[in-house]
């Protein structure tokens, strides 16, 4: 009686056995897959306020990226300004807005962000077509998706001084907008737009749709060029 | 002589769950490439889904590309992609007919394709233009370097087609002007 005990014991023990197989063999999703990919979404609809508060590390040092960003909207550029692509494709350039809130040494600049469409394309913001797009004005040529042009904030901290500290930015102001522009396929129609510093986490604003057509004009008196004088 | 006792009714459903163990894990195991399938693939594979439709638009020679001179000759190829997955950019080596391998020149570029959206790309080799016919040309996605996977495409440069490449080579300035 005592022996068959004991070897239910040993039935009962493939359970655990089983969990840490499973754990220890996982350990390439969890610190290698899950860290390097967008795994941890951070979503709201257009006009919500989705606040970050992430601590990104780079080259070993912990930079701490603190934001709170509204997507205010989505407008099409009317087709005086839109610029062209050589292949001739009909294209649409959608502006998408911006409203920011940040402490100064928060750092901003590097940000990613991808338009997605409702066929789920992703896009990536008109400056990286770079010399590529023909007629683009400056706006759709600034990398300055996410900050003031004229007063962006820190970089990241590498932990190493590459000789760029005794040169000072104005300080960034603590809120600010900016206007982000898409070159996507005439009549694509957005659906979301993603914003990430560094993997895993990111933001996403759902719901975006354009509403209606604007002059490149009335986009910058409203937050293009990204400058600090088109502060709120 | 003491008779073995028949098996319990338990001992009969361990037997079973064992029996069924095994043959479930052996179905499960056997679902698993194993390493000599892995080996044993085609290394050629018909397409990539990850890179869209890559064609050739274009084959130039060049003297000086973008004011670059060299003692051989700038062989530059257009590339013109279609349905790429999400935003990507191409890059390339030339092989050619003695196996050498060129990497593409720092003064030719490629630029995002996304969906519905080509750019130009443009990508030159300083080749040596004695070994310019049969080469073959690698299409990896966005670097050479870091990806394994490549299209691997026939220039279709034969002696005749070679000859008449190099019988006017372009000359271009730094901004791509003609010279």
């Amino acid at each position: 009686m005592r022996h068959r005990t004991k070897s239910r014991g040993w039935y009962l023990a493939v359970v655990p056995a089983v969990a840490f197989a499973l754990a220890a063999s996982s350990f390439r999703y969890v610190d290698v897959y899950l860290p390097n990919t967008p795994s941890d979404p951070i979503t709201g609809a257009v006009g919500e306020t989705l606040h970050i508060e992430q601590t990104a590390v780079a080259e070993g040092v912990e930079n701490l990226i603190v934001a709170d960003v509204t997507l205010t909207g989505a407008a099409r550029l009317r087709e005086e300004d839109e610029p062209s692509l050589p292949a001739g494709t009909e294209i649409d350039v959608i502006a998408v807005s911006f409203d920011w809130a940040a402490p100064p040494e928060s750092p901003l600049r590097t940000c990613d962000l991808q338009l997605v469409t409702v066929g789920g394309e992703h896009y990536l913001p008109s400056a990286r077509l770079g010399s590529h797009l023909v007629g683009a004005a400056p706006e759709l040529s600034s990398t300055h998706y996410c900050t003031p042009e004229d007063a962006p904030g820190p970089l990241m901290s590498l932990g190493v001084d590459l000789g760029f500290s005794g040169y000072e930015d104005p300080e960034r102001p603590a809120e600010w907008s900016t206007t982000v522009y898409f070159v996507v396929p005439a009549g694509t129609r957005p659906a979301s737009v993603k914003l990430s510093w560094q993997m895993p986490t990111y933001l996403e604003f759902t719901g975006v749709e354009v509403s209606g057509e604007e002059a490149l004009s009335s986009l910058s008196s409203a937050g293009a060029m990204n400058t600090s004088a088109a502060m709120k | 002589m003491k008779r073995r006792a028949p098996p319990s009714p338990q001992q009969s459903v361990l037997f079973v769950f064992i029996l069924v163990a095994i043959s479930v894990g052996t179905w499960i195991s056997g679902l698993f490439p194993t390493p000599q399938s892995i080996l044993d693939r085609p290394w050629v594979r018909e397409s990539s889904p990850r890179i869209g439709t890559v064609e050739v638009a274009d084959i130039e020679a060049f003297d000086v590309y973008r004011g670059a001179p060299t003692n051989g000759i700038f062989l530059v190829v257009s590339l013109q992609g279609e349905g790429v997955p999400e935003p990507l950019t191409y890059d390339a080596v030339l092989i050619d007919a003695e196996g050498r391998t060129s990497h593409r020149h720092h003064s030719s570029s490629c630029g995002i394709q996304q969906p519905g959206l080509p750019t130009p790309c443009e990508l030159a080799f300083e080749v040596d233009p004695a070994a310019l016919p049969g080469a073959q040309l690698r299409v990896a996605r966005d670097s050479v370097l870091a990806e394994r996977d490549f299209l691997a495409v026939d220039l279709l440069l034969d002696d005749a087609r070679t000859a008449e490449l190099l019988d006017d080579p372009r000359r271009s300035d730094y901004f791509g002007e003609d010279l």
